[in-house]
């Protein structure tokens, strides 16, 4: 009878513990997840860039997901849901909508194209849904007075005023004067947006514009444009072009033999991975502006580039790198605002001032948001592409103080 | 005055690639009176089998110019004979069926689609043995790629009207775009002088992807853009004119290049849709069409 | 000798019915006539015969062959040569390309020099026009290129629809001679027309249509001679 009893209370203590944990299930299946969703360019002219901001997300979200989740929201987990824009900015505002309405995503990011970014910005602020831009950077992006527009990236004003103090701090250090500039540029709103800065800084610093020649990035052939560029006898050429255009360019003047003193890209389609891949020798001097170069001096860039190359194969680039913060800065808003209200996720947003933690791979201090949405500290850098081991690769260069330790820059890069 | 016959010399080498592109399109449109809206896609899978070839075998363009278009052929003829071949039937006795132009714009995002889940969206270009190669003609710089475009444009031009001149099928070719149902009284096969005529359009969309990949990057809509271009040139140049293609080709690619000289190049493709609009209303037939074409 | 057989024929256009219930024959080296108004169904019979149309049901045999069910270029393999209505030469090709391309079927296609000499002979005036687009030739020129065209082929059965529509009545005559000396050398000839009276006289035997149907059949002597065929046809 005594073993009947003891069997009898533990059926009774299992049964009380079976319930306990029944009752508690319904609690943890209430477990929320947060939908983030994401217009993206996942065709057309800028795809490229597009899967590889889906892929770095997608690593991010790994990551937070993995450590627990939204520890305030219960563990909640991160879902990402996607939207193609198509670069087009038509399609992106129908999809932010869908997103919006029908996917019901308690926020957004997206969306590379600044003329896509735009209107789909726009759409949240309406509806009140918190927008999350990772990289578009026409100025007037955070420039509306909207309250749910936040952007991680430097805005192009930054990017154009950079530019040029790269190139008086180069011409300094070296002792080359140039006087001659040519700009030659996409004729969609990136390209025109850089263009209109290039000119009031290229009159202010006292320089000569031989040629002001916006292209369609769709082109099929830009040797019209070299023609005009090897006619004009540039010192410097500033350059703002997609993957395609940007490879098309750079081979047709390896082709036509024009080689000014120095050519300045400005991130975008000479970032992208495929530029180096498809122009390999043709490339070698060229300058560009990035968010971001595989060897930015913090603890946590190495490993993070060194599994995104694993994963994916090829290196980080500006727009992985600030899609991968900007779902850790999302995670972090929502751990301190502890609700999927769109107005608390809002608020835990601006008040962002995020420093440390795995998120924090990029050149610069942190991510804090001032009252335009923009973040203050977001800054660039100038690399050049040069042959490392027998290969072309892009070196950091500028400012000094993140130069590859023993480079010595090629400025110009032909004489 | 350098610039601009700098510029007049590349525009005349895109513009027979161009032409070359064009040729296809205006000879199916001639033989079969259909406009084959899936054109861009045969050139997209063109320049994808010429990518593809010269990336797994690093073979010479050259080479590869001997190998896609006969592999081409056999897919556009076997295209017609399978896909559209039924739908010409259904409609039997119209002249200009429209059902088939609807069939070639499902072919069309087919195609399209299908290179897209094979292939992903990127642009890809491949090194080949003469890319960004070039040669000098006094102070001019002649790019090699686009030079053997000029040069297989206009070979493949003269070869495409010698052929219909000349030989046996050739003539049969003519007589069927010419009068589809007295050439059946000649003991023409209709259906299998169809399959013909697209598999040879489809070879020279072939011919022009060889010569395109070794400076151009190919993508699964790569065609769209070449395709427009097409339209405007075989109606400028007269459907179903070989010559007027070539011609049409090269006028638009010196437009693009010599005006883009003096102007931003987004307004020469104004230039292009204006002076098409223009042909339109003052000679709908193009330089060489006849007007029992429409 | 048989040489065409046309047994209970049907042919209609979509839901339109052209030809009712139609037989006839033509036996080999005969000349045979079929006359008839506008509207009979004389040019359908021919493209039911050449397969351009084929019959709803019948059969149509030539050489005891059953070929109604042929596309068009098998028949013209085997030996039915079709003129259409309105010469249908390819009117920018030359006079010289039209003739080489009727002997396209392999039958003709081997001797077609020697064919083409012929052809020159019987219509010299083709061998000075070799070289001309044939949109350029007069009709009654035109006519003689569709008819040496349609010799190129190697007819066994010569079939032609209208020859001397639209042509001057001195140019009609001369078709007619053309025609005549085909049918002396040998060549079987179903002739559709309009002129009544020159065919007929051309003729052996011929068949009336009216509304699809035989209405009439005879040799052409009979026909010429009828009171129905006077009247209606040859406006006595």
């Amino acid at each position: 009878m005594k073993n009947g009893s003891i069997t009898t209370i533990l059926a009774g203590c299992m049964g009380m513990a079976l319930s306990a944990a029944l009752f508690a299930a319904p609690a943890l299946a209430a477990d929320k997840t947060v939908k983030i969703g994401n217009v993206e360019p996942l065709s057309g002219p800028s795809a490229s860039v597009g899967v590889q901001g889906k892929q770095a997300r997608e690593m991010a979200i790994e990551e937070i997901n993995a450590a627990g989740g939204i520890k305030s929201l219960g563990g909640a987990k991160l879902e990402l849901v996607y939207a193609d824009s198509k670069s087009d900015p038509t399609v992106g505002v129908t999809e932010t909508e869908r997103l919006i309405n029908t996917e019901k995503v308690n926020l957004l990011t997206g969306c590379w194209n600044s003329a896509v970014t735009y209107p789909a910005t726009q759409v949240a602020e309406r509806y009140g849904i918190p927008f999350v831009v990772p990289v578009a950077v026409r100025d007037t992006i955070t420039e509306r007075g909207f309250k749910n527009v936040f952007r991680i990236a430097a805005k192009d004003s930054w990017w154009v005023r950079d530019q040029f103090r790269f190139l008086k701090d180069m011409q300094e250090e070296t002792g080359v004067k140039l006087q001659k500039i040519a700009f030659v540029f996409e004729n969609g709103d990136w390209g025109t947006g850089f263009a209109e800065k290039w000119r009031e800084l290229a009159k202010k610093d006292g320089y000569e514009i031989v040629l002001d020649e916006p292209y369609p990035s769709t082109a099929t052939d830009l040797t019209p444009v070299v023609t005009k560029l090897k006619a004009a006898k540039p010192d410097i050429v500033m350059l703002v072009s997609n993957a395609a255009d940007a490879i098309l360019l750079t081979n047709t003047m390896a082709e036509m033999q024009v080689k000014p003193k120095v050519v300045l890209a400005s991130g975008g389609g000479h970032a992208d991975p495929k530029f180096l891949e498809n122009t390999d020798t043709n490339a070698l001097g060229i300058f560009d502006e990035v968010e971001w170069n595989t060897d930015v001096n913090k603890p946590a860039a190495k490993p993070a580039n060194e599994k995104f190359k694993k994963k994916y194969g090829y290196d980080l680039t500006g727009e992985s790198v600030d899609a991968y913060v900007a779902m850790y800065v999302i995670a972090d808003a929502l751990e301190r605002a502890a609700s999927t209200d769109p107005a608390k996720i809002r608020e835990a947003l601006a008040a962002t001032n995020l420093t440390t933690g795995p998120g924090m791979i990029v050149s610069y201090d942190g991510v804090q948001f001032d009252e335009t949405g923009q973040n203050k500290n977001a800054g660039i850098v100038i690399v050049q592409v040069a042959n490392v081991d027998g290969k072309p690769e892009r070196v950091t260069v500028w400012p000094k103080a993140a130069r590859r330790a023993g480079y010595v820059p090629a400025f110009p890069a032909n004489k | 005055m350098t610039a601009v016959i700098q510029a007049a010399l590349n525009g005349a080498m895109m513009g027979a690639m161009y032409g070359l592109t064009a040729l296809g399109l205006t000879l199916i449109f001639g033989v079969m009176k259909v406009v084959n809206f899936a054109h861009g896609s045969l050139l997209m899978v063109g320049m994808f089998s010429a990518y593809w070839l010269i990336r797994l075998t690093g073979i010479h363009p050259y080479l590869a110019l001997v190998i896609v278009p006969p592999v081409l052929f056999v897919f556009g003829y076997y295209l017609q004979d399978v896909v559209i071949k039924p739908v010409f039937k259904a409609e039997g006795q119209v002249r200009e069926p429209l059902t088939v132009i609807i069939v070639t714009t499902g072919v069309w995002y087919v195609l399209d689609n299908l290179a897209l889940m094979l292939f992903g969206a990127e642009y890809r270009t491949v090194r080949t043995a003469i890319s960004n190669k070039s040669f000098a003609l006094g102070e001019f710089i002649i790019s090699i790629p686009k030079f053997s475009g000029f040069v297989v444009a206009i070979a493949t031009a003269i070869g495409l009207a010698l052929f219909m001149r000349k030989t046996k099928t050739g003539k049969a070719l003519r007589a069927t775009s010419l009068d589809r149902e007295a050439a059946n009284l000649m003991g023409i096969d209709q259906y299998r002088i169809y399959n013909i005529a697209f598999g040879l359009g489809t070879a020279i969309a072939g011919i022009a992807g060889c010569v395109l990949i070794p400076f151009y990057y190919v993508y699964p809509s790569v065609g769209v853009v070449f395709d427009i271009r097409a339209f405007i040139i075989v109606v400028l140049g007269g459907l179903g004119s070989i010559p007027g293609a070539l011609l049409g080709g090269l006028v638009i690619g010196l437009i693009e290049s010599v005006f883009s000289q003096f102007m931003a190049s987004t307004w020469t493709e104004a230039i292009i849709y204006a002076i098409f609009l223009i042909i339109l209303f003052v000679k709908p037939s193009g330089f060489f069409g006849h007007k029992q074409d429409w | 000798m048989t040489l065409l057989s046309v047994e209970n024929i049907n042919v209609a256009y979509g839901d339109v019915q052209i030809i009712n219930d139609l037989s006839l024959t033509v036996n080999e080296g005969e000349v045979v006539s079929i006359i008839g108004g506008n509207g009979a169904g004389k040019s359908t019979l021919l493209k039911a015969l050449s397969g351009l149309v084929p019959p709803s049901s019948g059969t149509i045999r030539f050489r005891g062959e059953a070929i109604q069910a042929l596309p068009p270029e098998a028949i013209v393999e085997r030996g039915v040569i079709h003129v259409p209505e309105g010469r249908r030469l390819f009117s920018l090709m030359t006079v010289a390309e039209n003739l080489d391309i009727g002997a396209y079927n392999s039958r003709a296609y081997k001797d077609r020099d020697k064919t083409l000499r012929q052809v020159y002979e019987l219509l010299p005036r083709l061998l000075e026009r070799q070289t001309q687009l044939a949109m350029t030739l007069s009709g009654g020129e035109q006519q003689m290129v569709a008819i040496g065209r349609g010799l190129m082929a190697l007819p066994g059965l010569l079939m032609l629809d209208e020859p001397s529509l639209g042509l001057a009545p001195i140019l009609v005559k001369s078709i007619f001679e053309t025609l005549r000396k085909i049918a002396d050398a040998g060549t079987t000839v179903l002739l559709v027309e309009q002129d009544v009276n020159h065919s007929l006289r051309l003729s052996d035997r011929g068949y009336v249509l009216e509304h699809g149907r035989v209405a009439m059949s005879g040799s052409a002597k009979e026909l010429l001679e009828n009171p129905h065929v006077k009247s209606a046809y040859l406006g006595i």
